[in-house]
């Protein structure tokens, strides 16, 4: 089912939109839980915990791109659950390693800092994401945003392993380079 | 906070299109709970082994050598150097980064990457080379040249020099190392054009590098072209500030007998080169014209990517005969019903006049070209 047509279905039958929702996402909310999270238990409870979400926000929400929109939720609730067992105990999957791959551009900054800069930031990335070839932004993508590990995603793109490395590594040096030259202090 | 979260929904979205899914697996009985803890010990087990495999593969990776910071270079001059001196055979890539590589003869393992301009020292930085298979790091090293745009569909040239060692052991690396790039670009979708040569005795050409700060492999190809030219007093200087493209197109249209492997981008049929008569040219005109070429041509397919597919090159750029037997060059849009632009000129093989003609010419087809650009 298209999604505008889901969205409208919340509006007047929310337990099929919710059923319809389910069968069209669940697969890929579950993979984005997977990789930040490790265990299947804590994926289902972070995929029923979106649909709850999503089932108490539309409406009044209508949002415009369904899988944007579940996939940030997903993906906010599996970071929010890695943090509390995080305060527990040491771990993560592949999230842990993921940010601190990223850590010396975008999280390296202290909290105040980074609320100042933040949409400044936001924005340089979107222009450095756009400014990527469909191959390299994929590549981005899938690893900070999906979490995937990097194994998978150079499988998913047929590339070996260190060239996968490699051309993260590139656009990591590309982005802090993007955002220094957008005269974002790091 | 995390800003990844909030980027633009299209790019999600994009991410989302490309995947495929698949179903989540089944939740599992009590007793496979109670197997799968032993199987994820099995699997901490084989990750440990898998690490190490990794960090020794890490650890085994080549070196990259910092030129400034190497005793045994040899170091002529503080911004390059031409090769490094140790006598073993090793593997010059020129582009416009020149960067040699040490091959350990035992295992055909690559052992040390060595910058020998800025360019490879910049390029090299942005490489994390974690390979000591030549395939796997030639592949790396072509991935980084693209992306930095050193090899594009217009630019396609790699000048490959083996130093030293005998015939067998040059074949056997340039062989290595050319089977590298021609994989890797096939998986890249580019057509590369190769040039390849053996100096025994490359101090002989070490003059002349450390002269124009570039390659012994540059240097012996500016050479090589020069002497093919059989001229006097040609500028080395010029042909030293040319890139590997623009020699390879120059070691084209004087018939060195430089090896190639793939057509350089940009070259003009043989059959206008003799009409021209770039070969009776003196060499100052030669020159400028070849370079001429490798600039517009670079050009005209920025303006219109699909006149770098050969058949509408030969469309749309031939040259004619009239009835007194003067030569034109002839541009035509095929798909347009617009009369064929047409620039003449006589004599077109005689020494020093045609380039100025010829240069006309091309001004006068980009005129023509703009003409159908919307912009």
């Amino acid at each position: 089912m298209e999604d505008q047509f889901i969205v409208e279905l919340f509006f007047s039958e929310p337990d099929s939109a919710l059923e319809e929702l389910r069968s069209k996402y669940e697969n890929y909310c579950h993979t984005i839980a997977f990789n930040i999270l490790g265990n299947n238990e804590d994926c289902d409870e972070c995929v029923n915990d979106m649909l709850l979400r999503v089932w108490n926000s539309i409406p009044p929400n209508r949002p415009e791109n369904l899988a944007a929109y579940v996939g940030k939720i997903t993906r906010n609730l599996a970071l929010d659950m890695l943090r509390k067992t995080n305060a527990e105990r040491r771990g993560g999957g592949e999230s842990q390693i993921a940010f601190e791959e990223l850590g010396d551009i975008l999280h390296g900054k202290n909290e105040l800092a980074q609320m100042e800069d933040s949409k400044e930031i936001q924005e340089a990335l979107n222009r450095f994401l756009g400014a990527l070839s469909k191959t390299e932004r994929g590549v981005f993508m899938r690893r900070y945003w999906m979490m995937e590990p990097v194994a998978v995603i150079a499988s998913t793109y047929g590339m070996s392993l260190s060239k996968a490395s490699s051309m993260l590594h590139r656009l990591r040096q590309r982005l802090k380079k993007q955002l220094e030259k957008d005269g974002i202090n790091l | 906070m995390d800003l990844l979260n909030e980027v633009d929904d299209k790019f999600i979205q994009e991410l989302y299109e490309e995947t495929e899914f698949s179903r989540p697996a089944k939740k599992t009985s009590r007793a496979s709970i109670v197997w799968t803890r032993w199987a994820a010990i099995a699997a901490a087990f084989a990750l440990i082994i898998i690490s190490s495999v990794v960090l020794m593969k890490y650890k085994s990776a080549p070196t990259v050598i910092v030129p400034d910071s190497s005793q045994h270079l040899n170091e002529s001059m503080d911004s390059s150097v031409v090769y490094t001196d140790d006598g073993s055979p090793a593997v010059i890539l020129d582009i416009n980064p020149s960067i040699e590589i040490k091959i350990n003869e035992e295992n055909d393992q690559v052992s040390q990457l060595v910058p020998l301009n800025k360019d490879a020292e910049e390029l090299l930085t942005n490489v994390l080379m974690t390979t000591t298979k030549v395939n796997d790091c030639v592949d790396l090293l072509l991935t980084e040249l693209s992306a930095d745009s050193y090899i594009t569909p217009t630019s396609n040239s790699i000048l490959v020099t083996v130093v030293n060692g005998d015939e067998q052991q040059a074949k056997h690396l340039s062989d290595l190392m050319v089977n590298g790039l021609q994989e890797s670009a096939r998986k890249g979708h580019m057509s590369l054009s190769i040039l390849t040569q053996h100096l025994p005795d490359p101090v002989q050409y070490g003059d002349l590098a450390v002269q124009n700060e570039i390659s012994v492999g540059k240097a012996a190809l500016i050479s090589s072209i020069a002497d093919n030219l059989n001229a006097t007093e040609y500028d080395y200087t010029r042909l030293a500030d040319m890139n590997i493209q623009a020699l390879n197109q120059v070691a084209d249209y004087v018939n060195t007998s430089i090896s190639r492997i793939g057509n350089v981008a940009g070259d003009i049929n043989k059959e206008q080169l003799d009409l021209i008569g770039i070969a009776s040219m003196d060499l100052q005109n030669a020159l400028q014209l070849a370079q001429d070429i490798s600039e517009t041509y670079a050009q005209l397919v920025n303006a219109n990517p699909s006149a770098n597919d050969p058949v509408n090159y030969n469309r749309w750029i031939t040259m004619e005969q009239n009835a007194d037997s003067e030569w034109s060059l002839v541009i035509r849009d095929p798909n347009s019903s617009q009369a064929p632009v047409v620039f003449g000129f006589s004599g077109g093989s005689s020494s020093g006049r045609a380039p100025n003609i010829f240069e006309h010419a091309w001004k006068g087809f980009f005129d023509f070209w703009n003409a159908f650009l919307p912009f």
